[in-house]
């Protein structure tokens, strides 16, 4: 058994509907294959129009409805993440806390809206630390960080720092970022994980994670890449415990499930 | 037992490697189950005489020739080229044409490359083409290289038909590139290392299988910069016939390189 950290689902309607369908469906057949579950959530949809960067309250509610409702199709696969904008601080804070307490979401995750260390996103990491879910942002260091609102290794330290109670997944160390940069400059942090995700195969990136940070703040993930992240994680030279803590364990600790995975699939 | 098509042996200028000397990368093929890897050297893409790589890559697979099939990288805009190609080909028995446009300074199409290519299949050398090593997202500035274009390796390959291409790290460009050639063009070769069996983010790997033929499909890591791990989980991902699994696997590369696999146990093994 494997949680992975990271995992898009899609709307199923308007013009991207098949593609959205077959996307959705791929995933689901890499859940199963590989004894995976998925940390889901649905970046408002329209992925190829961008228009999911900066989604209206209504675009994110009605995508976080979907999420709720793809769970309930496939309840032991599906550990549903919240997805919000910002930019709307106030209805972003209702529907977390809606989507947690009424629907079962686990966790909430952050795009490309509003870079993480403006204020705006303050009261949403309080209220994020106080349903005690984890945060999970889309982040990074190196010359691809460009996109407004895109966020730096840096200002989700700084969030970090300013809502320390809070637990935070730096999202895609091998999503196309100074992976060593952003490592090195996340370790002193104990309140912010790495999710091992991205389309990146450098080798080394697994080794140094846990030679830096430690097994204990590592999450599997996949981002769509994944075989690239099971490869990443079967393929690194660690101790098997080390392997088990990062593909089950402590994501596991993070969203209150069991502790320990049974035996099988791809560990 | 698996061929791997995309192998390295040197350095790299911005990060270090492991397992990236001959030595150290056979302990990575044991490590992962592959028996045999077409090499070449990462010098080659910086050296400016990238024949004093080619005489290192020498070195490196010396006494391991059953296990590294060197590729010698030949610059054709470079003085010594027609001597380099003697050398690589006539005395250090090499097995493939490797070559890096975009690191080197010219066009693919441009004459001079065709030149090169045009011998290459002459003598039945295949030409492997680095149409991409590092991801551009995290490229250090003082190297900012771009994928070989997709115009000048359809140019190249209708120019050519008789030679054969591999196109080492390429990705989702290759559904643009088999757009621009003959939907039945049989002499390029595309190694799997870029693409996913799920992903929503790039082109699967059925679809290339589909579009490009099973035949023309090669198991390729771009080990040790790359994880090698990650195009074995790929290729056992994939749903296929055990024929299949074994051309994607080995034999493939094996017909092109005219290598004997015979004895080597391609046809069962880890496959």
């Amino acid at each position: 058994m494997l949680i992975d950290a990271h995992v898009h689902i899609w709307e199923e309607d308007g013009p991207e509907a098949e593609w959205a369908r077959q996307s959705n469906a791929a995933q689901m057949r890499y859940a199963v294959r590989y004894d995976v579950r998925l940390c889901a959530f649905v970046t408002g949809g329209r992925l190829r129009a961008g228009v999911e960067e900066l989604p209206t309250v209504q675009a994110f509610t009605r995508a976080n409805r979907f999420m709720a409702r793809y769970r309930d199709r496939f309840p032991d696969r599906i550990l549903p993440f919240v997805y919000v904008n910002p930019a709307y601080p106030q209805e972003a804070v209702r529907e977390l806390e809606r989507c947690v307490v009424e629907d079962g979401f686990l966790g909430v995750k952050l795009l490309r809206s509003v870079r993480c260390s403006d204020p705006r996103l303050v009261p949403l990491a309080q209220k994020a630390g106080e349903l005690g879910v984890p945060l999970l942002q889309h982040a990074g260091t190196g010359p691809d960080v460009i996109r407004p609102g895109e966020s730096t290794t840096e200002d989700l330290i700084e969030l970090a720092q300013n809502v320390p109670e809070t637990t935070y997944i730096f999202a895609h160390v091998s999503g196309g970022g100074e992976w060593e940069w952003e490592i090195k400059a996340l370790e002193p942090y104990a309140n912010i994980y790495l999710d091992t995700s991205g389309s990146v195969r450098d080798m080394g990136v697994t080794e140094m994670m846990v030679r830096k940070v430690g097994a204990r703040r590592i999450v599997f993930g996949s981002d769509g890449s994944n075989c690239a992240a099971l490869g990443r994680l079967l393929g690194a030279e660690i101790a098997e415990e080390e392997r088990r803590m990062i593909g089950y364990e402590n994501m596991a600790r993070l969203l209150g499930l069991e502790p320990a995975g049974k035996a099988g699939g791809a560990l | 037992m698996i061929l791997d098509c995309h192998a390295y042996v040197g350095h790299y200028c911005f990060r270090s490697l492991r397992y990236n000397d001959g030595g150290g990368l056979v302990k990575l093929m044991d490590r992962e189950g592959i028996g045999l890897a077409a090499v070449s050297s990462l010098n080659a893409l910086f050296y400016r005489d990238c024949q004093a790589a080619n005489e290192e890559l020498y070195r490196e697979t010396e006494g391991r020739r059953d296990r590294l099939v060197p590729l010698a990288t030949l610059n054709p805009i470079y003085p010594g080229c027609d001597a380099d190609f003697e050398r690589c080909f006539g005395e250090l028995g090499m097995r493939g044409l490797r070559l890096c446009p975009t690191y080197h300074g010219y066009a693919l199409d441009d004459p001079r490359s065709l030149a090169l290519v045009d011998r290459a299949a002459a003598q039945g050398l295949p030409v492997f083409v680095q149409v991409r090593v590092e991801d551009p997202r995290k490229q250090h500035h003082l190297l900012q290289v771009p994928d070989v274009p997709v115009e000048q390796i359809a140019s190249t390959v209708r120019k050519l038909g008789r030679a054969n291409f591999v196109l080492l790290g390429i990705g989702m460009q290759v559904k643009d590139l088999l757009s621009c050639l003959d939907a039945a063009v049989e002499n390029v070769y595309v190694d799997i290392c870029r693409f996913e069996v799920y992903s929503y983010w790039t082109l699967s790997l059925s679809w290339l299988i589909e579009h490009l033929g099973v035949e023309r499909v090669l198991f390729g890591t771009g080990m040790p910069f790359d994880e090698p791990r990650i195009s074995a989980v790929k290729l056992e991902a994939l749903d296929l016939s055990p024929e299949d699994r074994v051309k994607i696997g080995g034999e493939n590369l094996a017909r092109l390189l005219t290598l004997d696999i015979s004895a080597s146990g391609v046809q069962d093994g880890l496959l």
